[in-house]
C-alpha cells in the first residue's frame, strides 16, 4: 500500500475541515492497523482506500480494487436473518435460510452465531460478528475493518482476529485497542 | 388473557353506545325537521335499505360498482409503484414525471370526470377516475420515502456491489414497505370516493353512483341514504379485508417487509 501526498476535507457548513494534508504512507505488511485517537481519520481513511470517498488530493497506489468493508456501524438489513445479511454479498446467486452448510453459515458458526437468528434480537457484539462474517465471505482482495472487535469479550476476540489472519488477505484495521492489533499480529501506523 | 377479553368487552360496549348515542341524535334531528324529504329518520332509511336488498339488482350494482373500483385501485397502485420507480431511478425521469403526477394531484376530480366523460364509456370513468387519484398517492408516499431512506445501507451496497437488482429487491423494497402499505390504506378510501363521484357523474348503468343520481333526481331521500349507507359499509369491509392482507404478508414475511 502506497499513499502519497493525500489530503481531504469536508465541510460543516460552510467551514471547512481538514482531515488530511499531505499525507504519505507506506508498508509491505499484509496486516496493518490503523490506530490513532478518536476523529484523526481512521474511518475516512478506510473509506477512502474502499473508494468510497474521493480524496481533494493525492493518490492511493499498489492496494487492490475489490475490497470488503466492515463499516464502523454494522449496516445489517432487520429484514434478514444472520445467514442472508451474509449470503447475500456472495458472488453465488442468493438463496434464503434453508439450513445450508456453505461458506456463510460456517463462518456464522464459527464466531458462535445462529445462521437462523434474526437481526432484531442480537445485541451489539452479536451484530459486530454477523458484519464481521459478511465482510469475509465477500469476495475481495482486501479486508477493510472499522472497529471489527467492538463489543466482543477476549476469547471472541482472539478468535476472530484468528478467523480474519487465516483468510491471508490484505488486511487494514481501524481500532483503538493495541491488544486487538496484537491479535491480528498487525504493523500498527498511528494516525495524529 | 383476561384483561384483554375484559378490554375487548370494554371496547365493544363504547363503540356501540356511541353507534346508539348518534342514532338518536340522528333520530331527533329528523323528528325536528319532520320531513323525510329533506331528512329521513334512520327509520326510514333501514325500511328503503330493506326494500333494496330484496331486490336482485341493487346486489348486481354492488357487483359492477365494486369490479370497476377494485380495478381502477389496482391500477392506480401499479402505476404509482411504476412511476415512483422510474422517478427514483432517473433525475431526468423525475423531471419529466413529477410535474404531470402532481398536477394530477391538484386537478379537482370533477374535472377529470367531465373530460373522461368526453374520451371515453361510461364504464370507464370510474375506473380511471379510481386510478387517477389512487396513483399519486402511492406515488407521493414512494418517492417520499426513498428520499428519506437510510443512506448508509446504500452506501452499503454498493461496497458490497449488490447490483440493482439485489439492492433494490434487499435493500430498497423491504425499506419503503410499510411507505407502500400506509399509501394502500389511504388510496383505497380515495378510490372509493372518487369512483363513486364518477359513477353519480357518468351514470354507467347498474352502479352505486347511478342510483344515487336516481334517488336525488326522483327525490327519494330515504333510498339516497339507504344508498351512501351501503358505500359506507363497503368502504369498511374492503378497508379490513385491504389491512388483514397487508398485515397477512407481514407476519408471513417475518417482519417488516
Amino acid at each position: 500500500m502506497k499513499i502519497e501526498n493525500l489530503s481531504f476535507s469536508y465541510f460543516d457548513k460552510t467551514i471547512e475541515k481538514k482531515v488530511f494534508d499531505s499525507l504519505n504512507l507506506q508498508s509491505d505488511s499484509r496486516i496493518i492497523c490503523f490506530m490513532g485517537h478518536s476523529g484523526c481519520g481512521k474511518t475516512t481513511l478506510l473509506h477512502i482506500l474502499a473508494g468510497l470517498l474521493k480524496p481533494s488530493s493525492g493518490t492511493v497506489s499498489d492496494f487492490p480494487e475489490k475490497v470488503s468493508v466492515m463499516f464502523q456501524e454494522d449496516r445489517l438489513l432487520p429484514w434478514l436473518n444472520a445467514y442472508e445479511n451474509v449470503a447475500l454479498v456472495q458472488s453465488t446467486p442468493f438463496e434464503r435460510w434453508n439450513g445450508q452448510d456453505d461458506r456463510a453459515s460456517q463462518i456464522l458458526r464459527s464466531l458462535d452465531i445462529d445462521p437462523a437468528m434474526d437481526i432484531g434480537s442480537m445485541s451489539g457484539g452479536m451484530k459486530r460478528r454477523v458484519a464481521l462474517a459478511r465482510a469475509l465471505v465477500f469476495d475481495s482482495e482486501a479486508l477493510l475493518l472499522d472497529e471489527p472487535f467492538k463489543g466482543m469479550d477476549e476469547d471472541l476476540t482472539v478468535r476472530a482476529a484468528d478467523l480474519v489472519r487465516r483468510q491471508g488477505k490484505i488486511t487494514i484495521v481501524s481500532t483503538h485497542s493495541e491488544a486487538e492489533a496484537r491479535a491480528l499480529g498487525a504493523t500498527v501506523i498511528r494516525l495524529s | 388473557m383476561k384483561n384483554n377479553l375484559e378490554a375487548d368487552k370494554n371496547r365493544t360496549t363504547r363503540r356501540l353506545l356511541a353507534a346508539l348515542f348518534w342514532l338518536a341524535v340522528w333520530q331527533l334531528a329528523s323528528m325536528a325537521v319532520g320531513k323525510d324529504l329533506i331528512l329521513p329518520g334512520p327509520f326510514s332509511v333501514l325500511k328503503a335499505l330493506w326494500q333494496l336488498v330484496r331486490q336482485g339488482d341493487f346486489w348486481l350494482s354492488i357487483l359492477l360498482t365494486m369490479i370497476r373500483i377494485m380495478l381502477g385501485y389496482a391500477l392506480g397502485v401499479a402505476s404509482g409503484c411504476i412511476l415512483a420507480l422510474a422517478c427514483c431511478s432517473s433525475r431526468v425521469l423525475d423531471s419529466l414525471l413529477s410535474p404531470i403526477v402532481r398536477m394530477v394531484r391538484a386537478t379537482p376530480v370533477a374535472s377529470f370526470i367531465i373530460l373522461a366523460m368526453l374520451w371515453m364509456s361510461k364504464g370507464g370513468v370510474p375506473v380511471l377516475m379510481s386510478a387517477l387519484m389512487v396513483t399519486p398517492v402511492v406515488w407521493g408516499n414512494l418517492v417520499e420515502g426513498f428520499a428519506s431512506r437510510d443512506m448508509t445501507l446504500s452506501e452499503m451496497a454498493q461496497a458490497y456491489r449488490l447490483g440493482r437488482w439485489k439492492t433494490l429487491r434487499f435493500v430498497y423494497i423491504p425499506a419503503l414497505m410499510s411507505d407502500f402499505k400506509a399509501s394502500c390504506l389511504t388510496a383505497l378510501g380515495l378510490a372509493w370516493k372518487s369512483g363513486i363521484a364518477a359513477e353519480v357523474l357518468s351514470q354507467p348503468g347498474k352502479a352505486i353512483g347511478s342510483n344515487i343520481y336516481y334517488s336525488k333526481v326522483y327525490l327519494e331521500t330515504p333510498e339516497l341514504f339507504a344508498w351512501t349507507a351501503s358505500v359506507i359499509a363497503l368502504s369498511f369491509v374492503l378497508e379490513t379485508v385491504v389491512k388483514k392482507l397487508l398485515v397477512k404478508q407481514k407476519s408471513e414475511q417475518g417482519g417488516v417487509k
